[in-house]
């Protein structure tokens, strides 16, 4: 199946389940128009635009496809991509638990060795820069915006 | 004249001024960061701007437009990488410029120019806005309904790869809106039963994730591509002429102003934003020029073009933004979601009833340009520095952020969730050829299109009245118009390239 196509039928899929959810909201009565009534119609829109998708997808065809060129430059490196959203959802998830203080300065450090050249003589920089960002943020969010950063069920 | 010259002095307050000051410098420095984009940099600003007056604030971010719009010449003249999308023009004679021997005069003419274009633009910035936002009060709920339907089709017929995908783009922006209460009878829909979905999602959160976190995960795949950049480190010789600069601008006038109402207009078109202002610009001053052969080996003409125009497109996003509510651009919209956080309903009543703010932030756009120039005077080496910041130190911290700034909206952690889901939606759709501005400008006006769409039918059942009237009625014409032209458009461009295939470009934010 091709991306965009399979990018149509998750839409329709997608709108399908909103449909069915927005149709559980209880209306008032004596209103002319719902609650129900604009996601509705968004919804009917969207699908009919995820047809649009398909249609165009399909009458495109295989011959296009492949006479379109590569994208000109590197090949994109989605390994450290995925790093990077594994590591910032293991940070907020660990915010919970740990605190602002000490998640922030486990990520910083994570997620500047991962990307980063890797080599242990830049270790103390990272650590030194990892620290100074909770330092930074902290006095001047907590201690001169009154921002209270999030605190943790550990610490 | 009195009230502008009023708010002029309220910003000469040392504590008003140190905030555009600090706005403006914070622009230069992200601006001239390649891959740290203006949206990001006031992004990141924006937190900050929480706990200050409202005109502070704006201020603030006023001074980081402006000093972005201006930053990201800095790496393009002396890397020949553009700082943000609004300098890509700058590198094509910029860089060299710079490489002929000349890094000076290259980014003075750039600062210079940016200085006198978003000058220039400042006029139509106080008149527009102030009638426009007189004409906008007339206005109904059909108005606005064909209005905001009109900004949608108009910036979904802009999106650069597929008509088709800008318009699910858009139709998703509205749908985000949809959950939580409903606007009228705060009736809870689309929530699962989940609390979480009750209250809806935050605007601010959705613009970071969209724009932040997909942006910095996009630039993680492509590490190491701006590294090895060759060009010109903080030892380059900077020394030039400023009055030789200047009338070497001015000896142009035509340039000048044709790129700076070019930069003005696309800004007043809403979420196009500079990056097509300056490229624009740029093609048409070498289409009038008398020696278009020589454009890309480092003449004065193509820089003066490319930096007055995005410096003006600033004042053309303000105008949509402060007549209409509608946000010219992404870092409009920004500034829209700063508005409403000091309790300030953007939109026509803005500039009538909020005088004060609305001048202020006129005064902010005047004054931050000549003070843009002495700050780049005063910390181009630093800027220069900053350039070369690694991208492993850079990403972490700007993510550290971002999380604080949706963070901050309420001090809730709800929101670095919704930061967090709309920043995968985000890469998502980059990844996939869908355009990132419809979304964000259906976020913003889905809650006012279905308000008004059900005023309307509520004070007159007849729905003849969206095309009878004549202003809705116009709107509505216009935007099937702008439909059809783009529909007329794409095809004519995918028989083009049926002719001569081209590789994908990227996807812009």
């Amino acid at each position: 199946m091709r991306r965009d196509t399979g990018i149509g039928i998750g839409l329709l899929v997608f709108c399908a389940v909103l449909y069915w959810q927005a149709g559980r909201v209880s209306a008032p009565p004596f209103v002319p128009i719902g609650p129900a009534f604009y996601p509705r119609a968004v919804l009917i829109l969207l699908a009919g635009l995820a047809l649009w998708l398909i249609a165009e997808d399909l009458l495109r065809g295989r011959a296009a496809a492949r006479k379109a060129a590569k994208p000109a430059g590197p090949a994109p490196n989605y390994r450290k991509a995925l790093l990077g959203f594994g590591l910032f959802l293991a940070y907020i998830a660990g915010m919970s638990l740990v605190g602002y203080p000490v998640a922030t300065f486990l990520f910083v450090l994570a997620l500047s060795w991962a990307i980063g050249p890797r080599s242990v003589r830049e270790l103390p920089k990272l650590v030194a820069i990892a620290a100074a960002t909770v330092l930074a943020t902290y006095l001047v969010f907590e201690k001169y915006l009154y921002v209270f950063l999030p605190q943790g069920r550990l610490f | 004249m009195e009230v502008l010259f009023t708010a002029v002095w309220a910003l000469l307050e040392p504590r008003m001024l140190l905030s555009l000051c600090a706005g403006i410098l914070a622009g230069i420095v992200g601006g001239a960061i390649p891959g740290i984009t203006i949206t990001m940099t006031i992004i990141l600003a924006l937190p900050f701007t929480f706990g200050m007056p409202s005109l502070q604030g704006l201020a603030t971010m006023i001074g980081v437009y402006v000093g972005g719009s201006a930053g990201g010449l800095i790496s393009a003249c002396l890397l020949g990488i553009p700082g943000t999308p609004s300098a890509i023009a700058t590198t094509f004679d910029g860089f060299p410029m710079a490489r002929k021997g000349q890094p000076g005069r290259a980014v003075w003419l750039g600062i210079w120019a940016s200085c006198l274009g978003g000058l220039l633009a400042g006029i139509p910035l106080i008149i527009g806005a102030t009638q426009l936002a007189y004409l906008a009060l007339n206005f109904g709920p059909w108005e606005y309904f064909s209005l905001f339907i009109l900004t949608l089709s108009i910036v979904a017929s802009l999106a650069e790869q597929s008509l088709v995908k800008g318009l699910i783009a858009s139709a998703l922006g509205l749908l985000v809106t949809s959950f939580g209460t409903d606007p009228l009878m705060a009736i809870p829909r689309l929530t699962f039963g989940w609390e979480f979905l009750r209250m809806g999602f935050p605007f601010l959160p959705i613009l970071i994730g969209v724009f932040g976190l997909s942006q910095i995960m996009s630039d993680l795949e492509k590490s190491g591509a701006h590294g090895g950049a060759s060009g010109f480190g903080r030892d380059a010789d900077m020394k030039v002429s400023h009055p030789a600069v200047i009338r070497e601008i001015l000896a142009q006038p035509v340039n000048l102003i044709r790129s700076t109402l070019v930069g003005l207009w696309i800004g007043i078109l809403p979420a196009v934003g500079g990056s097509a202002a300056n490229i624009l610009a740029y093609d048409q001053a070498k289409k009038a020029s008398r020696y278009p052969e020589k454009f890309g080996t480092g003449v004065s003409e193509g820089i003066v073009a490319s930096e007055s125009s995005n410096n003006a497109n600033v004042g053309g996003s303000l105008i949509t933004m402060m007549a209409f509510g509608i946000p010219g651009d992404a870092v409009t919209a920004v500034m829209l979601g700063a508005l409403i956080i000091h309790g300030i309903q953007p939109g026509p009543t803005f500039v009538v009833s909020n005088t004060a703010i609305a001048y202020g932030m006129f005064a902010a756009y005047f004054l931050a340009h000549p003070l843009m120039v002495i700050l780049e005077w005063l910390f181009l080496r630093f800027a220069l520095r900053a350039v070369r910041l690694p991208q492993h130190i850079l990403a972490p911290i700007v993510l550290v952020l971002c999380v604080i700034g949706s963070y901050a909206l309420n001090n809730i952690i709800e929101n670095v969730w919704t930061f967090f889901i709309f920043g995968v939606l985000g890469y998502l759709m980059v990844k996939t050829g869908f355009p990132l501005a419809p979304l964000i400008l259906g976020v913003i006006l889905g809650d006012l299109i279905e308000t008004n769409y059900i005023r309307a039918v509520m004070t007159d059942s007849d729905w003849t009245q969206f095309f009878r009237r004549p202003w809705s009625g116009a709107m509505l014409a216009l935007a099937v118009l702008s439909f059809c032209f783009s529909l007329r458009q794409r095809r004519r461009a995918a028989k083009r390239a049926d002719a001569h295939p081209a590789a994908e470009g990227d996807v812009e934010f």
